[in-house]
Protein backbone atom coordinates (compact mmCIF):
# COMPACT_ATOMS: atom_id res chain seq x y z
CA UNK A 1 0.00 0.00 0.00
CA UNK A 2 1.50 3.67 -0.94
CA UNK A 3 1.52 6.24 1.62
CA UNK A 4 2.78 8.47 -1.22
CA UNK A 5 2.41 11.98 -0.05
CA UNK A 6 0.47 13.64 -2.92
CA UNK A 7 -2.24 11.33 -2.50
CA UNK A 8 -2.94 12.50 0.93
CA UNK A 9 -3.88 16.04 -0.15
CA UNK A 10 -7.47 15.41 -0.08
CA UNK A 11 -8.37 15.08 3.53
CA UNK A 12 -6.29 17.76 4.12
CA UNK A 13 -8.42 20.37 1.63
CA UNK A 14 -11.39 19.00 3.33
CA UNK A 15 -10.56 20.50 6.66
CA UNK A 16 -9.73 23.79 5.36
CA UNK A 17 -13.00 24.44 4.85
CA UNK A 18 -13.93 25.16 8.21
CA UNK A 19 -17.29 24.60 8.03
CA UNK A 20 -16.87 21.11 6.79
CA UNK A 21 -17.71 19.68 10.45
CA UNK A 22 -17.19 15.99 9.07
CA UNK A 23 -13.82 16.84 7.58
CA UNK A 24 -12.51 17.62 11.47
CA UNK A 25 -14.32 15.48 13.30
CA UNK A 26 -12.95 12.50 10.44
CA UNK A 27 -9.40 14.28 11.20
CA UNK A 28 -9.63 13.94 14.32
CA UNK A 29 -10.75 10.93 15.19
CA UNK A 30 -7.88 9.66 13.42
CA UNK A 31 -4.86 11.78 14.50
CA UNK A 32 -6.20 13.41 18.08
CA UNK A 33 -5.66 9.53 19.69
CA UNK A 34 -1.86 9.45 18.18
CA UNK A 35 -1.03 12.71 19.49
CA UNK A 36 -2.71 12.21 22.77
CA UNK A 37 -0.34 8.68 23.13
CA UNK A 38 2.66 10.89 22.13
CA UNK A 39 2.56 12.96 24.37
CA UNK A 40 1.84 10.30 27.35
CA UNK A 41 4.79 8.76 25.84
CA UNK A 42 7.02 12.09 26.73
CA UNK A 43 6.26 11.56 30.06
CA UNK A 44 2.70 13.69 30.25
CA UNK A 45 -0.09 13.18 32.61
CA UNK A 46 -3.37 12.88 31.11
CA UNK A 47 -4.68 16.31 31.51
CA UNK A 48 -1.43 17.55 30.25
CA UNK A 49 -1.16 15.56 27.33
CA UNK A 50 -5.13 16.11 26.24
CA UNK A 51 -3.67 19.63 26.79
CA UNK A 52 -1.20 18.71 24.17
CA UNK A 53 -3.28 17.31 21.69
CA UNK A 54 -5.97 20.61 21.87
CA UNK A 55 -2.89 23.09 20.96
CA UNK A 56 -1.62 20.46 17.92
CA UNK A 57 -5.43 20.60 16.23
CA UNK A 58 -5.33 24.00 16.91
CA UNK A 59 -1.85 24.44 15.12
CA UNK A 60 -3.01 22.41 12.39
CA UNK A 61 -6.18 24.52 12.30
CA UNK A 62 -3.54 27.80 11.68
CA UNK A 63 -1.34 26.28 9.40
CA UNK A 64 -3.70 24.34 6.89
CA UNK A 65 -5.51 27.90 6.25
CA UNK A 66 -1.95 29.34 5.85
CA UNK A 67 -0.88 26.41 3.27
CA UNK A 68 2.49 25.30 6.07
CA UNK A 69 2.21 22.44 4.64
CA UNK A 70 3.78 21.27 1.16
CA UNK A 71 2.53 17.56 0.35
CA UNK A 72 5.69 17.80 -2.10
CA UNK A 73 7.95 17.82 0.72
CA UNK A 74 6.32 14.39 2.53
CA UNK A 75 4.10 12.96 3.96
CA UNK A 76 1.39 14.42 6.54
CA UNK A 77 2.14 12.16 9.35
CA UNK A 78 5.46 13.09 8.96
CA UNK A 79 4.84 16.84 9.30
CA UNK A 80 2.29 16.63 12.13
CA UNK A 81 5.05 14.69 13.97
CA UNK A 82 7.29 18.01 13.57
CA UNK A 83 4.19 19.82 14.95
CA UNK A 84 3.36 17.75 17.81
CA UNK A 85 7.06 18.04 18.74
CA UNK A 86 7.14 21.95 18.69
CA UNK A 87 4.20 22.00 20.63
CA UNK A 88 5.37 19.47 23.01
CA UNK A 89 8.69 22.01 23.34
CA UNK A 90 6.38 25.32 24.31
CA UNK A 91 4.56 23.27 26.41
CA UNK A 92 7.44 22.34 28.72
CA UNK A 93 9.10 25.69 27.97
CA UNK A 94 5.86 27.46 29.60
CA UNK A 95 6.07 25.02 32.38
CA UNK A 96 9.79 25.77 32.62
CA UNK A 97 8.86 29.59 33.31
CA UNK A 98 6.55 29.03 35.86
CA UNK A 99 8.17 30.23 39.31
CA UNK A 100 10.01 28.14 41.15
CA UNK A 101 11.94 27.97 44.56
CA UNK A 102 14.78 26.77 43.90
CA UNK A 103 16.15 28.40 40.46
CA UNK A 104 17.63 25.08 40.13
CA UNK A 105 19.46 25.03 36.84
CA UNK A 106 19.03 21.41 36.87
CA UNK A 107 15.58 21.12 37.43
CA UNK A 108 14.85 23.81 34.59
CA UNK A 109 16.98 21.80 31.71
CA UNK A 110 15.18 19.01 32.68
CA UNK A 111 12.13 20.32 32.03
CA UNK A 112 13.25 21.85 28.95
CA UNK A 113 14.48 18.29 27.55
CA UNK A 114 13.31 17.56 24.24
CA UNK A 115 12.18 13.63 23.49
CA UNK A 116 15.67 13.21 21.82
CA UNK A 117 15.12 13.28 17.80
CA UNK A 118 16.35 9.70 17.16
CA UNK A 119 15.45 6.91 14.50
CA UNK A 120 13.92 5.06 16.93
CA UNK A 121 11.03 7.91 17.85
CA UNK A 122 10.20 8.58 14.33
CA UNK A 123 9.84 4.86 13.57
CA UNK A 124 8.02 4.61 17.15
CA UNK A 125 5.30 7.47 15.32
CA UNK A 126 4.88 5.32 12.18
CA UNK A 127 4.33 2.22 13.80
CA UNK A 128 1.73 4.09 16.25
CA UNK A 129 0.00 5.69 13.12
CA UNK A 130 -0.44 2.49 11.46
CA UNK A 131 -1.86 1.33 14.33
CA UNK A 132 -4.73 3.99 14.91
CA UNK A 133 -5.48 4.32 11.68
CA UNK A 134 -6.49 0.56 11.74
CA UNK A 135 -8.71 1.49 14.31
CA UNK A 136 -9.81 4.43 13.06
CA UNK A 137 -10.95 2.53 9.91
CA UNK A 138 -12.60 -0.79 12.07
CA UNK A 139 -14.62 2.09 13.62
CA UNK A 140 -15.77 3.35 10.77
CA UNK A 141 -16.53 0.38 8.64
CA UNK A 142 -18.47 -1.94 12.19
CA UNK A 143 -21.62 -1.01 11.29
CA UNK A 144 -22.17 -2.35 7.83
CA UNK A 145 -21.62 -5.97 9.47
CA UNK A 146 -23.24 -8.54 10.99
CA UNK A 147 -22.15 -9.17 14.54
CA UNK A 148 -21.13 -12.59 14.12
CA UNK A 149 -19.43 -11.10 11.20
CA UNK A 150 -17.55 -8.97 13.16
CA UNK A 151 -16.56 -10.97 15.91
CA UNK A 152 -14.94 -13.77 13.61
CA UNK A 153 -12.77 -10.89 12.29
CA UNK A 154 -11.93 -9.49 15.20
CA UNK A 155 -11.23 -12.64 16.95
CA UNK A 156 -9.36 -14.11 14.34
CA UNK A 157 -7.63 -11.05 12.69
CA UNK A 158 -6.94 -8.75 15.57
CA UNK A 159 -6.96 -11.25 18.54
CA UNK A 160 -5.08 -14.04 16.90
CA UNK A 161 -7.67 -16.85 17.76
CA UNK A 162 -8.14 -19.97 15.55
CA UNK A 163 -10.31 -19.94 12.79
CA UNK A 164 -11.15 -23.65 14.12
CA UNK A 165 -11.66 -21.97 17.86
CA UNK A 166 -13.71 -18.90 16.82
CA UNK A 167 -15.90 -21.43 14.61
CA UNK A 168 -16.93 -24.03 17.37
CA UNK A 169 -17.30 -20.48 19.46
CA UNK A 170 -19.85 -18.93 16.88
CA UNK A 171 -21.48 -21.68 15.61
CA UNK A 172 -20.21 -21.16 12.25
CA UNK A 173 -18.14 -23.01 9.74
CA UNK A 174 -14.51 -22.64 9.04
CA UNK A 175 -15.13 -21.38 5.36
CA UNK A 176 -17.46 -18.76 6.72
CA UNK A 177 -15.05 -17.56 9.26
CA UNK A 178 -12.83 -16.60 6.55
CA UNK A 179 -15.30 -15.24 4.27
CA UNK A 180 -16.08 -12.96 6.92
CA UNK A 181 -12.87 -12.01 8.39
CA UNK A 182 -11.59 -11.15 4.68
CA UNK A 183 -14.36 -9.17 3.90
CA UNK A 184 -14.12 -6.94 6.75
CA UNK A 185 -10.06 -6.71 6.07
CA UNK A 186 -10.86 -6.00 2.61
CA UNK A 187 -13.63 -3.25 3.66
CA UNK A 188 -10.79 -1.73 5.93
CA UNK A 189 -8.11 -1.75 3.74
CA UNK A 190 -10.80 0.61 0.97
CA UNK A 191 -11.12 2.55 4.21
CA UNK A 192 -7.66 3.31 4.22
CA UNK A 193 -6.90 3.47 0.76
CA UNK A 194 -10.24 6.09 0.65
CA UNK A 195 -8.31 8.16 3.58
CA UNK A 196 -5.36 8.60 1.39
CA UNK A 197 -6.83 9.85 -2.01
CA UNK A 198 -10.58 10.59 -1.66
CA UNK B 1 -9.86 -43.96 -29.07
CA UNK B 2 -9.14 -40.37 -28.97
CA UNK B 3 -9.78 -37.91 -26.71
CA UNK B 4 -11.53 -34.88 -26.68
CA UNK B 5 -10.01 -31.74 -25.51
CA UNK B 6 -11.64 -30.23 -21.89
CA UNK B 7 -14.86 -29.09 -22.23
CA UNK B 8 -14.59 -24.97 -22.81
CA UNK B 9 -15.19 -23.12 -18.87
CA UNK B 10 -13.33 -26.51 -17.43
CA UNK B 11 -11.74 -25.55 -14.12
CA UNK B 12 -8.86 -27.57 -14.92
CA UNK B 13 -6.74 -25.15 -15.71
CA UNK B 14 -4.23 -27.05 -17.62
CA UNK B 15 -5.31 -28.86 -20.87
CA UNK B 16 -3.51 -32.19 -21.47
CA UNK B 17 -1.43 -32.67 -24.77
CA UNK B 18 -1.33 -35.98 -23.74
CA UNK B 19 -3.95 -38.56 -23.08
CA UNK B 20 -5.77 -37.40 -19.82
CA UNK B 21 -6.12 -40.39 -17.97
CA UNK B 22 -2.58 -41.54 -18.39
CA UNK B 23 -1.67 -37.67 -17.00
CA UNK B 24 -4.09 -38.47 -14.31
CA UNK B 25 -2.30 -41.74 -13.18
CA UNK B 26 1.38 -40.25 -13.33
CA UNK B 27 0.28 -37.25 -10.95
CA UNK B 28 -1.35 -39.03 -8.87
CA UNK B 29 1.97 -41.61 -8.19
CA UNK B 30 3.49 -38.10 -6.70
CA UNK B 31 0.04 -36.59 -4.82
CA UNK B 32 -2.30 -38.29 -2.98
CA UNK B 33 -5.48 -38.35 -4.77
CA UNK B 34 -7.68 -36.02 -2.22
CA UNK B 35 -5.01 -33.20 -3.17
CA UNK B 36 -4.80 -33.76 -6.44
CA UNK B 37 -8.39 -33.11 -6.63
CA UNK B 38 -8.76 -30.18 -4.44
CA UNK B 39 -5.55 -28.57 -6.25
CA UNK B 40 -7.45 -29.05 -9.73
CA UNK B 41 -10.48 -27.71 -8.21
CA UNK B 42 -9.69 -24.55 -6.83
CA UNK B 43 -11.49 -21.50 -7.66
CA UNK B 44 -9.54 -18.34 -9.56
CA UNK B 45 -8.47 -15.02 -7.49
CA UNK B 46 -11.08 -13.71 -10.12
CA UNK B 47 -14.02 -16.07 -8.12
CA UNK B 48 -12.11 -15.25 -5.01
CA UNK B 49 -13.01 -11.06 -5.41
CA UNK B 50 -16.38 -12.21 -6.58
CA UNK B 51 -16.37 -14.00 -3.29
CA UNK B 52 -15.20 -11.10 -1.60
CA UNK B 53 -17.58 -8.58 -2.76
CA UNK B 54 -20.86 -10.51 -2.31
CA UNK B 55 -21.94 -10.65 -5.83
CA UNK B 56 -21.92 -14.40 -6.33
CA UNK B 57 -25.31 -16.59 -6.85
CA UNK B 58 -26.16 -18.33 -3.42
CA UNK B 59 -25.13 -21.20 -4.28
CA UNK B 60 -21.60 -20.62 -5.88
CA UNK B 61 -21.11 -18.66 -2.54
CA UNK B 62 -21.75 -21.37 -0.57
CA UNK B 63 -19.51 -24.07 -2.52
CA UNK B 64 -16.68 -21.53 -2.32
CA UNK B 65 -17.65 -21.12 1.44
CA UNK B 66 -17.56 -24.89 1.76
CA UNK B 67 -13.98 -25.11 -0.11
CA UNK B 68 -12.58 -22.66 2.21
CA UNK B 69 -13.38 -25.34 5.23
CA UNK B 70 -10.32 -26.98 3.54
CA UNK B 71 -8.01 -25.57 1.54
CA UNK B 72 -5.43 -23.98 3.89
CA UNK B 73 -4.17 -22.83 0.55
CA UNK B 74 -6.85 -20.96 -0.66
CA UNK B 75 -7.98 -19.87 2.86
CA UNK B 76 -4.38 -18.06 2.67
CA UNK B 77 -5.26 -16.57 -0.67
CA UNK B 78 -8.79 -15.24 0.23
CA UNK B 79 -6.69 -13.38 3.23
CA UNK B 80 -4.21 -11.96 1.19
CA UNK B 81 -6.85 -10.92 -1.29
CA UNK B 82 -8.76 -9.00 1.25
CA UNK B 83 -5.56 -7.28 3.10
CA UNK B 84 -3.87 -6.61 0.19
CA UNK B 85 -0.59 -8.38 1.19
CA UNK B 86 0.85 -9.27 4.54
CA UNK B 87 0.80 -5.55 6.19
CA UNK B 88 -2.77 -4.84 7.34
CA UNK B 89 -3.01 -8.50 9.06
CA UNK B 90 0.29 -7.60 10.85
CA UNK B 91 -0.85 -4.05 11.98
CA UNK B 92 -4.34 -6.14 13.13
CA UNK B 93 -1.73 -8.85 15.15
CA UNK B 94 -0.25 -5.60 16.87
CA UNK B 95 -3.35 -3.83 17.78
CA UNK B 96 -4.29 -7.03 19.25
CA UNK B 97 -1.06 -7.75 21.21
CA UNK B 98 -1.57 -3.74 22.42
CA UNK B 99 -4.89 -4.62 23.41
CA UNK B 100 -4.11 -7.62 25.67
CA UNK B 101 -0.96 -5.98 26.98
CA UNK B 102 -3.38 -3.16 28.40
CA UNK B 103 -6.03 -5.63 29.44
CA UNK B 104 -6.07 -3.60 32.62
CA UNK B 105 -6.65 -0.39 30.40
CA UNK B 106 -3.59 0.72 31.70
CA UNK B 107 -3.45 2.76 28.59
CA UNK B 108 -3.50 5.93 26.91
CA UNK B 109 -6.59 6.83 25.84
CA UNK B 110 -7.62 8.71 23.22
CA UNK B 111 -9.37 12.08 24.38
CA UNK B 112 -12.81 11.63 22.42
CA UNK B 113 -14.30 8.50 21.20
CA UNK B 114 -15.57 8.95 17.52
CA UNK B 115 -18.86 10.19 16.97
CA UNK B 116 -20.42 7.37 15.74
CA UNK B 117 -19.35 5.11 18.84
CA UNK B 118 -21.05 7.92 20.85
CA UNK B 119 -24.30 7.60 18.32
CA UNK B 120 -24.62 4.28 18.54
CA UNK B 121 -23.85 3.60 22.60
CA UNK B 122 -26.94 6.22 23.06
CA UNK B 123 -29.65 4.34 20.10
CA UNK B 124 -29.17 0.70 21.50
CA UNK B 125 -31.85 -1.20 19.60
CA UNK B 126 -34.41 -2.11 22.85
CA UNK B 127 -33.64 -6.24 21.76
CA UNK B 128 -30.03 -5.56 23.37
CA UNK B 129 -31.44 -4.85 26.59
CA UNK B 130 -33.81 -8.05 26.47
CA UNK B 131 -31.83 -9.77 29.08
CA UNK B 132 -33.02 -6.75 31.86
CA UNK B 133 -35.74 -7.11 33.96
CA UNK B 134 -38.46 -4.66 34.72
CA UNK B 135 -36.44 -1.75 36.62
CA UNK B 136 -37.23 -1.39 40.05
CA UNK B 137 -36.53 2.20 40.22
CA UNK B 138 -38.09 5.44 38.22
CA UNK B 139 -35.74 6.56 35.35
CA UNK B 140 -33.79 2.61 34.92
CA UNK B 141 -33.44 1.23 31.89
CA UNK B 142 -33.88 -2.10 33.46
CA UNK B 143 -32.57 -4.36 36.46
CA UNK B 144 -30.06 -6.99 36.33
CA UNK B 145 -29.39 -9.07 39.26
CA UNK B 146 -28.67 -6.36 41.92
CA UNK B 147 -27.70 -3.68 39.43
CA UNK B 148 -30.07 -1.26 37.89
CA UNK B 149 -29.07 -0.04 34.60
CA UNK B 150 -28.72 3.60 34.01
CA UNK B 151 -27.57 4.14 30.71
CA UNK B 152 -25.71 2.08 28.24
CA UNK B 153 -21.77 3.33 27.96
CA UNK B 154 -20.61 1.83 25.01
CA UNK B 155 -21.10 -1.46 22.89
CA UNK B 156 -20.22 -3.51 20.69
CA UNK B 157 -20.31 -7.15 19.25
CA UNK B 158 -19.15 -8.79 22.08
CA UNK B 159 -21.03 -7.08 24.87
CA UNK B 160 -22.81 -4.14 26.31
CA UNK B 161 -21.33 -1.80 28.93
CA UNK B 162 -23.78 -0.04 31.32
CA UNK B 163 -23.67 2.61 33.90
CA UNK B 164 -25.42 1.00 36.62
CA UNK B 165 -26.59 1.38 40.26
CA UNK B 166 -25.62 -1.36 42.82
CA UNK B 167 -28.46 -1.88 45.37
CA UNK B 168 -26.05 -4.27 47.59
CA UNK B 169 -23.60 -1.35 47.93
CA UNK B 170 -24.92 1.45 46.94
CA UNK B 171 -23.07 3.00 44.62
CA UNK B 172 -22.88 3.79 40.99
CA UNK B 173 -20.58 1.37 39.00
CA UNK B 174 -19.70 0.30 35.01
CA UNK B 175 -21.00 -2.90 34.56
CA UNK B 176 -20.17 -4.87 31.20
CA UNK B 177 -22.12 -7.67 30.40
CA UNK B 178 -21.35 -10.61 27.55
CA UNK B 179 -23.40 -10.30 24.25
CA UNK B 180 -26.46 -13.08 24.92
CA UNK B 181 -25.74 -14.46 21.60
CA UNK B 182 -21.99 -15.04 22.68
CA UNK B 183 -23.60 -16.33 26.22
CA UNK B 184 -24.69 -19.69 25.56
CA UNK B 185 -20.78 -20.33 24.46
CA UNK B 186 -18.87 -21.96 27.25
CA UNK B 187 -15.39 -20.96 25.34
CA UNK B 188 -16.75 -17.02 25.08
CA UNK B 189 -18.01 -17.30 28.89
CA UNK B 190 -14.79 -18.82 30.12
CA UNK B 191 -12.75 -15.80 28.24
CA UNK B 192 -15.16 -13.30 29.51
CA UNK B 193 -14.67 -14.53 33.20
CA UNK B 194 -10.49 -14.66 32.48
CA UNK B 195 -10.67 -11.06 30.78
CA UNK B 196 -12.55 -9.61 34.53
CA UNK B 197 -9.80 -11.56 36.96
CA UNK B 198 -6.44 -10.38 34.78
CA UNK B 199 -8.21 -6.90 35.01
CA UNK B 200 -9.24 -7.43 38.95
CA UNK B 201 -5.85 -8.55 39.83
CA UNK B 202 -3.89 -4.93 37.90
CA UNK B 203 -3.86 -2.61 41.10
CA UNK B 204 -2.86 0.84 39.65
CA UNK B 205 -4.04 4.40 40.01
CA UNK B 206 -4.74 4.16 35.83
CA UNK B 207 -6.71 1.27 36.11
CA UNK B 208 -10.58 0.56 36.76
CA UNK B 209 -11.11 -1.52 40.32
CA UNK B 210 -13.07 -4.61 39.24
CA UNK B 211 -15.92 -4.97 42.16
CA UNK B 212 -16.87 -8.32 41.26
CA UNK B 213 -17.94 -11.07 38.33
CA UNK B 214 -21.16 -13.31 37.77
CA UNK B 215 -20.20 -15.93 35.65
CA UNK B 216 -23.25 -17.65 36.84
CA UNK B 217 -25.26 -14.53 35.52
CA UNK B 218 -27.29 -14.59 32.56
CA UNK B 219 -25.79 -13.59 30.53
CA UNK B 220 -22.21 -12.99 32.51
CA UNK B 221 -21.17 -9.78 33.96
CA UNK B 222 -18.58 -7.90 35.77
CA UNK B 223 -18.61 -4.44 37.01
CA UNK B 224 -16.32 -1.37 38.39
CA UNK B 225 -16.09 1.76 39.66
CA UNK B 226 -17.84 4.09 37.55
CA UNK B 227 -16.17 7.35 38.26
CA UNK B 228 -12.66 6.31 36.01
CA UNK B 229 -15.60 4.57 33.89
CA UNK B 230 -16.37 7.38 31.67
CA UNK B 231 -12.47 8.09 31.17
CA UNK B 232 -12.32 4.72 29.78
CA UNK B 233 -15.37 4.91 28.00
CA UNK B 234 -12.93 3.79 24.79
CA UNK B 235 -11.57 1.09 26.53
CA UNK B 236 -15.08 -0.20 27.67
CA UNK B 237 -16.16 0.39 23.93
CA UNK B 238 -12.99 -1.46 22.71
CA UNK B 239 -13.74 -4.37 25.07
CA UNK B 240 -16.87 -4.35 24.29
CA UNK B 241 -16.28 -5.31 20.61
Amino acid sequence: MSDASGTRASLLLRIRDATDQNAWRDFAALYAPLVQRFGRRAGLQDADAHDLTQQVLQAVSTAIHRLEYDPTKGSFRGWLYGVARRQLYKLREREGRQPRGSGDTDANLRLNELPAPDADDSDWWEAEYKKQRFLWATERVRGDFQPASWQAFWLTAVEGQSAAAVASMLGISVGAVYTAKSRVLDRIKQEIAALLDT
Amino acid sequence: MTHAAPPAGSKFPVRFSRPAVISTMTLSETLPRAELIMAASCPTIERWKEHLDGGLAPQVHDEMTLHLDQCADCQRTLEHIAAGGDSLLDVARQVGQATEACAGHDSPLPPSLPQQTQAEATAAPDDDLAFLAPATRPGALGRLAHYQALAVVGKGGFGIVLKAFDDKLHRVVAIKVLSPSLAASGTARRRFVREAQAAAAVKNEHVVAIYNVEDEAQPPTWSWNSSTASRCKTSSTRLAH
